[in-house]
């Protein structure tokens, strides 16, 4: 619990020595194509924490520069980036410099954090990479990062599982395939190691990058199946408050037999931030509330969100940030239909069923650049789970601690060289009525080295040892070795390919979950091994025409000892080390832009061939065909888009459960379309802009889960003010 | 091209929306509401169900139901039972097709599951209590608005082998 202090304290010490002459960069960046000023731009001082956003009028101010000859990096979603070198900074003075920055052939330039733990653009990365932008996100209105996921090419939600290109099947909110990250850090609970998507304060998310396939040789345990990392926005030079204001109305059920006299269910919610810059001092806050009475019997939520971030530049080279993020949530619990003549009401004996959590985290990361070719930042993590249920037999409770700290550096020893390593430490500690009382604690170091072997290839090779002991089950060590290639052969044209070996520990909630849940018998299992897996992709990625970019991958992976749970022979319900699986595949994605980018095509297909090696069938809730489509034109003020997303049948579900759920058995495809108009105010001066979604516009009735029918179409009205 | 496009993709909408996805199971059975009246005191209930008699007058319910003859909702063996002291309250039960001559609310008044059983409610379209109304039950249908008044200071007929 003393990490966070410590590092803070350190930081404060470091920062005595950190006095140096500095002076000014100011300057303007507009669009070459049409010369309007760009708003938002990120500049950095390279080198040097040093950096700024640009404001309305596309102008730029960067205060205390360290004296010295400088290179400035413009990024900028949709353009390419631009570099402005030998830019001189004299002690005291302000020096000026103006850039024009081009249209990219849309994503090409796209800068990502996740793949190698640092900047990259997405053309230098070996690995498959999708990337959702805050616009995307706020054009949907979706109000956590699991409905923003459902967009994403390769991706499947089943319920709030994440299943990246087959990883993962329906893990009943214990353990993930998937690694969540919030800013580089882990974001998985500590007793159900489930995916925390309810406390990310969605208003606050500058994008959401998404790795397809194992990134264990960097991040470790969970990450076999791929990594979400949610960005936050980082705190502009200008004050800047957002007041978000949506409500909606759920369609009625589309057949009689489905009214369950519920009445007009609505949702609505309401949320307010400010950031801005006191000197050194940057400071964020986010509050958000959220109320959903659901569109079936006993299904409503009730949620509050707090995110509060600091960042401190304690010199040109080093800065200090701190997060503290809260969330409390109260809401019903629909576990499955009474049968599909009553789909959207619950068993009579599981009315009045609910959860209530409350989450906390806070976390602490400095960062120093030592020099040109070194740097490196701390962090310290403390994430506090806390739940309590009314479900069926007495009340189950469980507070569970995850501790965390890393080093990491960044090492550029030559020109040819890009080197990242680091050791991490955690610690986990539950206390639970499911699981009882339980610890566990692991130890990782890693390296990872990306090499410029020819102007036109760039190797990257690594790997990291993990050393995982959780309570009573064996200790583990496990090495994930790591190997990426990229060859630009010519000016848009990427070809990479990848491969790497992954693990994941059991959660404790797979290993130790001991309850009765509606009549169905959840036993433990200490005898429960690590999942392990290999995954080998090539893929190409080709512009066409600057209005396109098409992008096709081929992947395989091989798992062993994959953890699903399931009925042993008893009749109670187990988490086993049942399956070899085998899972093979193919991506294609085409982004297109016309007219300026005014009118927007996007088209992604999947195709999964999941199989269960042991069983010789298919493995259970995994969808062989993903297709995904979406349009947006812009006209003057005013925007409009369609999203449609197709999933094909399911050929494996829970046969034993479905036994048990009254018509569980019964799913088909899944066909949704959403449309969205928006209207951007800030044309005429006011800054507010509205948008109406509407959601499962075609009301198409579908299940991602046994017994559970998806949300008929609805109505969202959003509202945003900008002040 | 972008016109390309925008066709290919107004058709996949298209086609995409002809389709409902899918709908409630087939349901045989008869539906309606039960209104409810001057609710005895808690300790002189014990349970209600409906039950769908093929014959009237029938003979006792369990008589009736092992052999086939009438339809019990919930099962006599479940533990779950129609819900007590509201005011009124929609129910379906499944049926087996054909006629059924016998539509009631029984009430079980004593500790026998046999035979401590009586109508407090009945299916009639007509004033003449004596003889209640039929419904016919049709496959893969819902015979609708079949409405029972429950009033416990005035209980009809009791039709049911033996009598309380």
């Amino acid at each position: 619990m003393k990490l966070i202090p410590t590092i803070i304290v350190l930081a404060f010490f470091a920062a005595g020595n950190a006095v140096a002459q500095t002076g000014v960069i100011k300057g303007r960046v507009v669009s070459k194509t049409d010369s309007e000023a760009l708003v938002g731009v990120n500049i950095t001082v390279q080198g040097t924490l040093r950096g700024a956003a640009s404001g309305a009028t596309g102008e730029f101010t960067i205060l205390k520069v360290p004296v010295g000859t400088h290179t400035l990096v413009f990024s900028l979603v949709g353009f390419n980036r631009e570099t402005r070198s030998g830019i001189l900074v004299k002690e005291g003075d302000t020096t000026t410099t103006s850039v024009e920055l081009t249209l990219a052939p849309l994503q090409t330039e796209q800068v990502v954090v996740t793949a190698s733990k640092r900047e990259q653009s997405l053309q230098e990365v070996p690995v498959s990479i999708s990337v959702m932008d805050a616009k995307d996100i706020s054009y949907r209105n979706s109000t956590t990062v699991d409905d923003a996921l459902r967009y994403v090419p390769g991706v499947n939600m089943t319920e709030y599982s994440v299943n990246i290109r087959g990883s993962s099947g329906y893990s009943r909110g214990a353990g993930s395939r998937v690694l969540m990250l919030v800013d580089g850090i882990p974001f998985l609970t500590g007793d159900t190691g489930e995916l925390n998507f309810e406390s990310i304060p969605v208003g606050e998310v500058e994008r959401i990058e998404v790795v397809k396939g194992a990134s264990s040789a960097l991040y470790g345990s969970s990450a076999l199946g791929g990594v979400i990392n949610v960005i936050t926005k980082s705190i502009g030079d200008e004050p800047q408050t957002r007041l978000r204001l949506y409500g909606g109305i759920y369609s009625a059920p589309s057949f009689e037999e489905w009214d369950w006299g519920g009445g007009d269910r609505f949702s609505d919610g309401q949320s307010l931030s400010h950031s801005r810059k006191f000197d050194k001092l940057g400071m964020s806050l986010f509050v958000s509330r959220l109320a959903d009475d659901g569109y079936r019997q006993n299904d409503f939520k009730r949620r509050y969100n707090g995110f509060l971030k600091l960042h401190y530049e304690l010199s040109a080279q080093e800065a200090i940030s701190t997060t503290f993020n809260y969330m409390h949530q109260r809401r019903a619990s629909f576990l499955y239909w009474k049968d599909l003549r009553h789909a959207l009401i619950p068993p009579d004996g599981q009315q009045g069923d609910g959860v209530k959590s409350t989450r906390f985290f806070a976390s602490s990361q400095y960062t120093n650049i030592l020099s040109d070719v070194l740097s490196y930042n701390v962090k310290g993590i403390w994430f506090r789970n806390d739940w309590e249920d009314t479900i069926d037999e007495g009340a189950n409770q469980s507070t569970s601690d995850v501790l965390r700290a890393e080093i990491q550096a960044l090492w550029t020893p030559d020109k040819l060289n890009i080197v990242t390593f680091g050791i991490e430490g955690s610690y986990d500690n539950v206390r639970s009525s499911l699981f009882s009382k339980r610890s566990g604690a692991g130890f990782a170091a890693y390296v990872q080295d990306e090499l410029q072997l020819f102007d036109d290839m760039k190797l990257t090779a690594g790997a990291r040892f993990d050393s995982q002991d959780l309570d009573s089950l064996n200790s583990v060590s496990q090495v994930n070795p790591k190997l990426g290639v990229v060859v630009t052969p010519v000016q848009g044209t990427t070809v990479r390919g990848s491969i790497g070996f992954g693990f994941r520990a059991p959660a404790v909630a797979e290993a130790f979950t001991s309850t009765r849940i509606s009549g169905l018998i959840i036993v433990p299992n200490p005898a429960l091994k690590p999942e392990k897996s290999f995954s080998a992709e090539i893929g190409a990625s080709q512009v066409l025409g600057d209005i396109a970019l098409a992008d096709v991958a081929l992947f395989h992976s091989e798992f062993r000892d994959l953890i699903e749970s399931g009925f042993v022979a008893s009749g109670q319900g187990q988490f086993n080390n049942v399956t070899k699986a085998r899972i093979q595949g193919a991506e294609v994605s085409i982004k297109s832009g016309f007219f300026k980018r005014n009118l927007l095509f996007d088209l992604g297909y999947t195709y999964v061939y999941p199989r269960d090696v042991t069983k010789n069938d298919i493995l259970k809730y995994r969808p062989r065909h993903l297709a995904y489509a979406s349009v947006l034109a812009r006209f003057g003020f005013v925007s409009a888009g369609v999203d449609y997303r197709f999933i094909s049948r399911l050929d494996r579900i829970d046969d034993e459960l479905a036994q048990i759920v009254s018509n569980g058995a019964e799913r088909g495809k899944t066909f949704v379309t959403d449309f969205r108009v928006s209207a951007d105010l800030s044309h005429f001066g006011y800054p507010l802009s509205a948008t109406l979604n509407i959601n499962n516009a075609f009301q198409y009735n579908y299940v991602e889960l046994i017994g559970n029918m998806m949300p008929p179409r609805s109505f969202v009205m959003v509202i945003e003010a900008r002040l | 091209m972008s016109r390309k496009y925008l066709l290919a993709f107004v058709l996949l909408i298209s086609v995409s929306s002809c389709d409902e996805g899918m709908k409630p199971a087939p349901f045989t059975g008869f539906s309606g509401v039960i209104r409810y009246k001057n609710w005895p005191p808690a300790d002189s209930l014990r349970d209600l169900r409906i039950v769908a008699f093929r014959n009237f007058p029938p003979g006792s319910i369990f008589e009736e139901v092992l052999n086939g003859r009438a339809v019990v909702y919930p099962g006599l063996l479940d533990t779950f039972a129609l819900p007590l002291f509201v005011d009124s309250m929609k129910y379906e039960v499944t049926a087996p097709t054909g006629q059924f001559r016998y539509i009631a609310v029984a009430q079980q008044f004593g500790p026998s599951l046999f035979t401590d059983w009586r109508a407090v409610g009945q299916y009639d379209l007509d004033t003449n209590l004596t003889v209640p109304s039929p419904i016919e039950i049709f496959a893969d249908r819902q015979t609708k608005g079949v409405d029972i008044n429950v009033d416990f200071h005035k209980l009809p007929p009791q039709p049911f082998s033996p009598q309380p």
